[in-house]
């Protein structure tokens, strides 16, 4: 009797502290996914802000070599009409000779930089995006939200433009003429 | 995490056990009863992650040399000893006999691709390859044979070797990877919406082409065997250096929403795929063109989209061409690395924990029966 007693005294104790290491295992293992979910968005914000800097330095370099590029061309192309058409006859040369164009490759070149550059911050801030899901995931789904109470939920900084916060604030967008001035 | 709530299972019973039959156990029971369902939780739950994780890449590889090595046959001196005599203790009296045999070694080809690795091919491949690279040479390989009477046949080797990698010589072949993609399975943003049946047949979605290792045809929509070789001897080239796997979905008549279903049918591809989806009309001429794949860059997708488009008739061929050629120049082909995506959290699917629940309950009460019942209960 008492050795049966003590049997079951004994399973009633392992059981308590099985318990009881597994649960504070559980709180540990949840405690450190958030706390890294926190850190990678921390990270992925500062990532973001390097890859938004680079995006606007490319494109805004690009554009002023370009612009640079079209007025010295315009310089060069004046020039060399001035030289050709000087004692001649410019209605005849016109009937002969094909004007000169601006090498479209070079316009192509930097609308294709904007969209690569731009689809590349997307997706830099859609993992942003993709790990505060996680983290709110972690915070509000059961038995995370168990052992996480009282956790802040996670806050990221996503850059949109003041139109696109006025057409979600509003519920309204009324710019739907592409060519407007 | 939610699958170990079965584990309150076995805590419930083994409670009851101590409280209703605690005579009948000893503490090793209590132990089994609650390790038992536990290790199955377990188990269960990485199959269950495992299987909804799960995905399988196609890798490219070509062969830069095959061998044929012939047939040989020697004769084999050796000397047996077998018993004769038993008795209860054993053997008791041995001889020796003559036990030699002709030793056949049948002809086998293989072939090395460039990682260095060998594989056994079939007599046909060997041949195609002798064919296509056209400088076999013969190796002597001075084997020491026996002949004795009608044993005994010596034989050599063949090898062939390619002459330059430019897509005439290459010899293209796949091979199925697996890698774990949490991306598919999570609601996650990075997923893609569901493709249900009817979307699939109003935009035509294509299934993966079929798993072939020497006949793997890349180009889905159209059937221009010629330019699917072609293709695949492109991601034997690039595969080794670029990792990366090219495939072209045509669409004919099919505005470019069906890329897009595609994109997401596939949900965006494997990490190494850079998939090239090109509407057609009925005049052969290129309507709209899309390209998708995980690699981080975008500039490639987009260059790729344009010039494609730019290219305004639909000449597979030229496509492929210049398909491979961008790739294998663009410095900027990054593969994805899915490990980016270990952050997603994947759960057993309900079915999974389902299941569980019943297994946990049957075994449970099948270990308390059993511990009610063994015959460790008189040794208390």
């Amino acid at each position: 009797m008492k050795k049966s007693l003590l049997i079951g005294g004994l399973s009633l104790f392992g059981l308590i502290v099985i318990c009881g290491i597994s649960l504070t295992m559980v709180f540990f293992s949840y405690s450190n996914r958030e706390i890294t979910l926190r850190n990678r968005a921390t990270a992925q914000e500062k990532e973001n802000k390097t890859v938004f800097d680079k995006m606007s330095k490319t494109i805004l370099q690009q554009a002023q070599i370009n612009e640079k590029y079209a007025s010295d061309f315009k310089e060069v192309i004046l020039k060399n009409t001035e030289n050709r058409y000087k004692d001649k006859d410019p209605v005849m040369i016109w009937i002969t000779e094909q004007n000169p164009s601006l090498p479209q490759e070079t316009y192509l070149k930097i609308m294709n930089s904007i969209e690569a550059l731009r689809a590349e911050f997307q997706q830099r801030q859609t993992k942003l995006i993709s790990i505060q899901q996680e983290h709110t995931n972690l915070l509000t789904l059961f038995p995370g939200s168990l052992f996480l109470t009282g956790r802040k939920p996670l806050e990221i900084k996503i850059v949109t433009s003041s139109k696109t916060e006025a057409a979600f604030s509003t519920g309204v967008e009324d710019d739907i003429n592409i060519y407007q001035k | 995490m939610l699958i170990y709530l079965n584990m309150a299972i076995p805590v419930i019973a083994i409670l009851l056990m101590i409280l209703f039959f605690g005579k009948k156990f000893q503490l090793w029971e209590y132990a089994i009863i609650f390790a038992i369902p536990l290790i199955g939780i377990i188990i269960a739950k990485s199959v269950s992650i495992n299987n909804q994780t799960r995905d399988e890449e196609i890798l490219n590889y070509y062969f830069v040399s095959a061998k044929y090595t012939e047939f040989y046959q020697t004769y084999v001196h050796q000397t047996c000893t077998r018993c004769v005599r038993y008795d209860s203790t054993g053997c008791v009296q041995e001889e020796t006999y003559d036990c030699s045999y002709c030793d056949d070694h049948p002809p086998h080809w293989e072939a090395t691709d460039n990682l260095g690795k060998i594989h056994s091919i079939s007599e046909n491949k060997y041949n195609e390859l002798v064919l296509l690279w056209n400088n076999e040479s013969k190796i002597e390989l001075n084997r020491n044979i026996n002949y004795h009477f009608g044993c005994g046949v010596d034989g050599d080797a063949f090898i062939t070797k390619i002459k330059n990698d430019s897509l005439k010589y290459i010899v293209p072949f796949i091979k199925k990877h697996v890698y774990e993609n949490r991306v598919q399975c999570s609601d996650n943003v990075f997923n893609f919406q569901e493709i249900d049946s009817s979307d699939k047949r109003l935009y035509g979605l294509y299934e993966y082409p079929p798993e072939n290792t020497f006949n793997y045809n890349p180009i889905l929509g159209v059937n221009n065997l010629e330019a699917s070789k072609r293709l695949s001897k492109w991601n034997g080239k690039l595969g080794l250096h670029k990792r990366c796997h090219l495939l072209i979905c045509v669409f004919k008549n099919k505005s470019n929403i069906a890329a897009t279903k595609q994109e997401s049918y596939w949900k965006g591809g494997n990490k190494n795929e850079v998939v090239l989806c090109i509407g057609v009309d009925n005049d052969n001429k290129i309507s709209w063109t899309y390209v998708f794949s995980w690699t981080d860059n975008q500039l490639l997708k987009i260059e790729l989209r344009d010039e494609i488009l730019a290219m305004n008739n639909f000449d597979l061929i030229k496509i492929v061409d210049h398909f491979g050629n961008k790739v294998s120049k663009s410095k900027g082909w990054i593969k994805k690395s899915f490990k980016e995506f270990s952050y997603i959290n994947v759960e057993p699917t309900h079915t999974t924990i389902i299941i569980t629940f019943i297994i946990t309950l049957i075994l449970t009460v099948v270990l308390c029966v059993y511990g009610i019942n063994n015959r460790f209960e008189d040794e208390r």
